[in-house]
């Protein structure tokens, strides 16, 4: 299964859609979830996210809270 | 994944961070992290907010020196301000959990003796970063560092955080560290 597949039943959010989501919403209210690899979450990230790489989201899924809007990149 | 998973809204960044034109944070997940270890009481996270609050508030002071713009300075100096309102509203939060009857001299003391423990040192990275800032720009993309590793602190203590309470407190500090990112974020802009 590739990244598309897995994301394919997101809803895409552009650039802009997600400033004004963020902006708007306060923070603890939704999860900005970093699915990429730890070098890459250390090198830059969107200040907030919270750390899950790909291949381990399935076995960490209790770490997030579903009620919570979540924003994954 | 996470939408067969109960999850009720689930969205993906469009480009991703490429395509996002904020500021960003980085370093590894711990960093910072050597301060809290997750069964921390509201007290020691009020000390620990406090001392970052109160880096901050020296930064913004000691670029309000420095040359630079009139719109930036009044910027710097508003922000530094908030900081100082930041400081307080800790103050009164910690006197409001303490029982003990607090004095805002024995409450720094506390705050000192834990910030030097974790080895944050906020003159130091002042004193070392003053020789980069040449304009505004500098400050600015400085101030903006910072803003968005603290947001991204406060983020990540208040997912470790088990107390509602500790949680609720740093989540709202990270808001309003967004608040002054957006606001530095326009400003830069106007350059």
């Amino acid at each position: 299964m590739g990244i598309r597949d897995i994301f394919s039943t997101f809803t895409n959010m552009d650039t802009e859609q997600f400033q004004s989501f963020i902006d708007t919403n306060q923070e603890g209210n939704f999860t900005l979830l970093d699915v990429r690899q730890p070098v890459e979450y250390e090198g830059a990230r969107i200040p907030g996210s919270q750390l899950i790489p790909l291949p381990t989201l399935n076995e960490r899924l209790q770490e997030l809270d579903p009620e919570k809007p979540v924003i994954a990149y | 994944m996470l939408t067969g998973q109960g999850f009720k809204q689930v969205y993906n960044l469009k480009g991703g961070i490429a395509a996002w034109q904020g500021q960003p944070a980085a370093g590894p997940p711990e960093i910072g992290m050597m301060l809290v270890k997750g069964d921390e009481t509201p007290q020691d996270i009020i000390c620990l907010a406090y001392g970052l609050e109160e880096g901050l508030r020296k930064f913004y002071t000691a670029a309000t020196q420095m040359a630079i713009e009139a719109e930036v300075i009044k910027v710097l100096s508003q922000l530094a301000e908030i900081e100082e309102r930041h400081k307080q509203r800790l103050f009164d939060l910690y006197k409001a959990i303490d029982a003990a009857d607090t004095t805002i001299e024995s409450f720094e003391n506390k705050v000192n003796s834990e910030l030097m423990e974790g080895g944050f040192d906020p003159d130091k990275l002042l004193e070392s970063s003053k020789p980069a800032f040449k304009n505004a720009t500098d400050v600015l993309s400085f101030a903006m560092m910072l803003e968005a590793q603290g947001m991204d602190l406060y983020m990540r203590y208040a997912d470790k955080s088990e107390d509602a309470q500790v949680k609720e407190i740093l989540y709202k500090m990270a808001d309003e560290e967004k608040t002054h990112l957006k606001s530095l974020g326009d400003l830069f802009e106007k350059l």
